[in-house]
């Protein structure tokens, strides 16, 4: 089944392509196996893709790469040869270097402290600043960046922080560069622009291992494919001969390609929310949000098409009362309503789900039950909570939302990124909300759980709920939505019918945005 | 923070494995109680009065003061918080109701008008509940760390529990019959059933927190809070008030245990307190709740402070020098806290997560 | 790894408990005296608790020390658990007079006869007996000397102890008793130091700035007395005289090598050899045969008779004067 008995006879050709080969790695943890044996190859000067889903094992493995763990067996070939790593700075010593998925960045130091930090160029105990700015400017310029070495790592958007950690890398000679999830938090800007800097590190002759979840951004800057399934290798292959429908396969186990047929419209009731005008001041002055007026109807889904920046979460979390706008009207059924907390909101019936869910929706050490009930536990009792109807509830909650827990009562930090994201929305459920809003519903969730959210929420439409969502992924408007608005600097600029949501329609809307960054460089 | 995303498989365990491994988790658990009875089993093999009925209800009546702080605590702890200004709370309103007791309250002009022992009481524990709504305030309103916030509240406290008397002791707080105010020594002092009222405080104030956190709806806010505020504010939680209550709490508790000691002493000394905050902390701390906030009981909050109280008075019955009972304290504190991060390790382990 | 945990446990326990377990062996049917003081981190109360217990096992009782660090409801603690024991007397030098009351009352109700010394409570018949240094007395006797040394005249600066204790108040008033009687001598600063040794130093520092013309200081203890000779030193005007109260091993070698001119020593190990035999007394006979209240005579060290002084007691007997 496994393709790795192929490639173990490869030819002295390839053997010189490879610079960095693992080689039968078996990673065992106390209970449980994460890596059962797994082959992976990096290509010299190519970008290497490794995917799969969430608990597939790529963190592991990248952890053995770089040395941040030892592997239970297997080996580890660097240039051919043997090699073993005490520790990450064992690993940069020999030209691997991390850039992990959680920036690493330290607000409070410059950039060149941050490139620098933990292996500061010194001199009879001094740091010697000159020289640390001097390699930290050529290594940002060899990105393409006109971030100045001297301003505190803090004061940079996102995007630039990605590339500082990138500079640290490359500051460190590194040979060989493993991303792990680089682009979750960039806008589409910024990721255009680390793409191609990633493209010009692979003509200056560095090898890059790049893990991501989100298909088209593999499939634009792969080279090679590596697909890990349950801790073993479930496919291998050149960008030539990999397409999405290869991908998805391999990763799910699946021969089904995920429905990706645009629902069709439902019948339209009459407005349920209507927002007129809305309008907001960010803390520079600037406007968030620039008279925005929308409608949401009963048994719709709204898709708001919104990159980084875009005013998305602030509207949303004004339409559900945790932020409040400085002029403009909300006319939720009809009648002219502010919401000044969020319990208002929910009151009402309207319910959100944040987007990013481990810092502003879960409470990680309390149990999956708890975490469902939060917003509603009231409803269970308001002196004493009956364990019995909210565990009821839970239970029905966890079956109808296909959440894969064998224990409710575990904490809920212990279940992969799509199971919790379902808590998140079991517990707006909970507050049988009538207007459900999504702040990007699917991040961080690997395919197949993506799949079922999005067949949960076209079936809470057909059930009469009204839904907003807001996404920077052109796909997922494209599948879930049966109407689209984008929203560009806090503003609407366009609004269609999903029949008319072209790829091509999207990308002009949203360029009023493109130029204004280039300006603002 | 994002490692907690990480998935774990789901596969069933066997149920030989499964029973084995909650045995093991159910010790590591259970390890504050089985420290506690394990200190009792060592006292009682050292010293014969150690585990008599006379001893037990002094001790228990010692534990009841430590109890009653951390349990009042262990809320703020679990919001997210901390208390340092308990001491100074507990000082200052037994101050205040020995204040009561000997000047009454002096209205504008006139002679001084003298409060029946009972809202003497109150208005003591209302003193109480009203520093620590200050110390909410400041937090909340005012955003100030909570570890700055209440070591201000801390001086100011004991600066006002000076003041009131000038640095001097009210002595003599039985009243006097004839201002119709006698009583408060009973207040700490008599015997309900044959056990001491400072234990019935801390049976009922335990009572009650214990379904606060556990029972209601306002225990699932403050673990939230404590766990997770962003998260807490945007399922509805009005996160300002969960805390403010938390602190309000404390400081209640904290007047409560300044009167109990005011009326065991017959007399309210303004320096009465010092460094409880700190019996109070190491006592939630023993109980395993994390002081990152949003983790541990109630329970383990009481389980805490017996343990302390067992040291200390067990280590003075076996005439250990109080330099040494300082030592001993100070590694019984780490040892708990060290299995606790060894009981977290464990659980992750067994649980198949990385 | 929960194993090497164990193990680290019992490692660190055990030898923390050993030295001291082996105090106090299992079951024993001697009677218990306990002694509880203010710290036993301070040499005056150190030496009361050790004189209290030496005596006390050369007369065969069990034996143990606390300390309530002048915390009431410590001692309150401490008292409840000397009852648990079964203690059949208590020697306390307690933590403030009327703050005391209510636990001596409570030991007293428990069969524990109580003897109190150092510091009195505002109340008489509740213990056995209350044993005190005569500080007025002593304070007067420091008054004459301080007058004698500065030959009637000059300026001097006073250091005076925590405003709230008693303690401060009665020997303030001793020493003004007989200053005030000299017009020429001249009080020209009074400031507080709390006791303490810092404090004073500091204080002192402040005062001989302001008053280049200093010619003594007198201090309401030893502490700040000590404390106050250092920064005569530090500012080189060795020929301010100073002098202190309490007569602790600090000031009598300073007294030794000149730098400090008189103390008064407070006969803190008589004290307690008194309250332990007349607690042995009433222990045997029910009766103490002497009244409660009894004040015991302070004495006065300087250079001449330093030598016949040990750590708060008199170890020679006095010499003829010259």
């Amino acid at each position: 089944m496994l393709p790795t008995k192929l490639q173990t006879s490869a030819t002295s050709k390839t053997r010189r392509e490879i610079i960095l080969e693992a080689r039968n790695v078996v990673r065992k943890y106390p209970g449980t196996t994460a890596l059962k044996g797994v082959d992976f190859r990096v290509y010299r000067n190519k970008v290497n893709v490794l995917i799969g889903e969430n608990g597939a094992g790529k963190s592991t493995l990248m952890r053995i790469l770089a040395g941040a763990e030892s592997a239970t067996s297997g080996e580890l070939l660097l240039e051919g040869e043997p090699v073993a790593f005490a520790d990450t700075r064992d690993a940069v010593k020999h030209g691997l270097a991390m850039v992990h998925q959680e920036l690493s960045v330290l607000p409070n130091l410059s950039v060149s402290d941050n490139i620098f930090a933990g292996q500061e160029l010194s001199r009879f105990g001094v740091v010697s600043e000159g020289e640390q700015s001097a390699r930290s400017a050529e290594a940002l310029g060899k990105l393409g960046s006109e971030t100045s070495a001297c301003v505190l790592a803090g004061a940079l958007p996102l995007g630039q922080r990605q590339i500082v950690e990138i500079a640290r890398c490359l500051a460190h000679r590194s040979s060989i560069l493993i991303l792990d999830e680089p682009t979750s938090a960039l806008s589409s800007a910024e990721c255009d622009r680390l793409f191609t800097v990633l493209r010009e590190l692979k003509q200056q002759g560095v090898s890059i291992v790049y893990i991501s979840h989100r298909l088209q951004e593999l499939l634009d800057l792969g080279d090679h494919f590596t697909v890990l399934r349950d801790g073993l290798v479930a496919g291998e292959g050149r960008r030539s001969d990999v397409d999405r429908r290869w991908i998805v396969e391999r990763m799910t186990g699946r021969n089904t390609q995920p429905d990706l047929s645009p629902p069709t419209p439902a019948d339209a009731g009459g407005d349920l929310l209507r927002i007129d005008s809305l309008t907001a001041m960010g803390q520079n002055g600037r406007l968030v949000l620039d008279r925005v007026s929308l409608s949401a109807r009963p048994g719709q889904i709204l898709g708001i098409y919104g990159l980084l920046g875009s005013g998305r979460t602030e509207l949303l979390e004004m339409l559900a009362g945790a932020r409040t706008a400085d002029s403009g009207e909300i006319f939720f059924r009809g009648q002219r309503c502010s919401f000044a907390t969020v319990s208002d909101a929910i009151r009402c019936g309207i319910a959100l789900v944040p987007e990013d869910r481990i810092r502003d929706a879960l409470v990680p050490d309390r149990s999956i039950r708890e975490n469902i009930s939060l917003a509603g536990v009231r409803s269970f009792g308001r002196c004493f909570v009956s364990r019995r109807k909210e565990a009821e509830r839970v239970r029905e909650l966890a079956a109808e939302l296909k959440i894969k827990a064998n224990d409710l009562e575990r904490p809920v930090s212990s279940l992969s990124g799509g199971n919790q994201q379902k808590v998140v929305l079991a517990r707006c459920l909970l507050t049988a909300p009538s207007l459900l809003l999504l702040d990007e519903p699917t991040r961080g969730v690997d395919v197949g759980a993506k799949a079922e959210i999005y067949q949960i929420l076209r079936g809470l439409a057909s059930r009469g709920l009204s839904i907003v969502f807001a996404s920077s992924e052109m796909e997922e408007i494209q599948q879930l939505a049966h109407r689209v608005a984008v929203l560009s600097l806090g503003a609407i600029v366009d609004e269609f019918d999903a029949s008319a949501a072209s790829e091509d329609r999207l990308f002009s809307a949203a360029s009023g945005l493109r130029t204004h960054e280039r300006e603002n460089g | 923070m994002n490692k907690v995303a990480a998935g774990v498989p789901l596969t069933p365990h066997s149920s030989t494995a499964s029973a084995g491994k909650s045995i093991a988790t159910l010790l590591l658990k259970l390890r504050s109680v089985l420290a506690l009875a394990l200190l009792v089993v060592f006292f009682s093999s050292m010293t014969s009065s150690f585990l008599t009925a006379n001893n037990l209800s002094i001790l228990t009546k010692h534990v009841a003061i430590t109890a009653l702080l951390a349990v009042g605590t262990s809320f703020v702890i679990l919001a997210g918080g901390i208390d340092l200004s308990v001491g100074s709370v507990a000082g200052l309103s037994g101050m205040t109701a020995g204040y009561l007791i000997v000047h009454g309250i002096v209205f504008a002009s006139g002679d001084p008008h003298f409060l029946p022992i009972w809202l003497v009481i109150l208005l003591s524990l209302l003193v109480g509940g009203a520093v620590g709504c200050l110390n909410g305030l400041l937090v909340t309103r005012l955003s100030i760390a909570p570890f700055i916030a209440t070591l201000g509240t801390l001086y100011v406290g004991r600066g006002v529990a000076l003041l009131i008397s000038n640095g001097r002791t009210f002595p003599g707080l039985a009243g006097d019959a004839a201002r119709h105010n006698t009583g408060f020594p009973a207040f700490g002092q008599a015997y309900l059933l044959g056990v001491p009222s400072p234990v019935w405080f801390m049976a009922i104030i335990t009572l009650i927190a214990w379904v606060l956190a556990a029972k209601s709806p306002f225990g699932r806010h403050v673990y939230a809070v404590g766990g997770n505020e962003r998260a807490a504010q945007l399922c509805g939680i009005n996160v300002c008030r969960v805390k403010i209550s938390t602190y309000a709490f404390s400081g209640a508790c904290a007047a409560l245990v300044g009167l109990v000691i005011a009326s065991q002493l017959e007399a309210a000394h303004p320096a009465t307190g010092q460094s409880f905050e700190l019996n109070a902390i190491a006592a939630v701390v023993l109980g395993g709740t994390s002081l990152m906030g949003g983790r541990g009981s109630i329970g383990g909050s009481l389980v805490g402070a017996f343990v302390i109280g067992v040291l200390a008075d067990g280590l003075v019955m076996l005439g250990v020098s109080e330099f040494w009972q300082m030592v001993i304290k100070g590694i019984v504190i780490i040892l708990a806290v060290a299995v606790d991060q060894l009981q977290n390790r464990v659980q992750l382990r067994l649980a198949g997560g990385r | 790894m929960a194993r090497r945990m164990l193990a680290l446990a019992v490692v660190l326990f055990l030898p923390a408990l050993l030295p001291m377990g082996c105090k106090r062996t299992g079951v024993s049917h001697r009677k218990l005296i306990a002694i509880i003081v203010p710290s036993q981190d301070n040499p005056f109360f150190q030496a009361e608790a050790v004189a209290a217990a030496e005596r006390a096992k050369a007369l065969g009782y069990d034996v143990r020390i606390d300390s309530h660090n002048d915390d009431p409801y410590s001692q309150d603690n401490l008292i409840d658990v000397a009852i648990a024991s079964n203690a059949s007397a208590l020697i306390l030098d307690n933590a403030g007079a009327e703050a005391s009351i209510s636990a001596v009352r409570r030991a007293t109700k428990a069969g524990i006869a109580c003897f109190l010394i150092d510091r009195e409570i505002g109340a008489s018949n509740i213990a056995k007996a209350q044993i005190i240094a005569d500080n007025a007395g002593g304070a007067v006797l420091l008054g004459k000397r301080f007058a004698e040394i500065m030959g009637g005249k000059g300026k001097y600066a006073e250091l005076l102890g925590r405003e709230s204790d008693t303690n401060a108040q009665i020997r303030t008033t001793g020493f003004h008793a007989v200053l005030d009687k000299f017009p020429a001598l001249v009080r020209v600063s009074a400031q507080s130091a709390n006791w303490s040794q810092s404090e004073a130093f500091q204080r002192t520092e402040t005062i001989l700035q302001a008053h280049g013309d200093l010619n003594g200081i007198i201090a309401g203890n030893d502490t700040m007395a000590v404390g106050a000779v250092a920064a005569v030193r530090n500012a080189r005007m060795d020929t301010i005289k100073v002098v202190g109260f309490d007569g602790s091993p600090d000031a009598l070698s300073a007294i030794r090598a000149g730098a400090l001119d008189a103390t008064i020593l407070q006969p803190a190990v008589k004290i307690a050899g008194m309250a332990v035999e007349e607690a042995d007394q009433f222990l045997k006979t029910g009766s103490t045969g002497v009244p409660e209240r009894q004040l015991v005579p302070c004495e006065l060290v300087t250079r001449q008779n330093v030598d016949e002084f040990g750590t708060f007691q008199r170890i020679k007997p006095e010499k003829a004067r010259e």
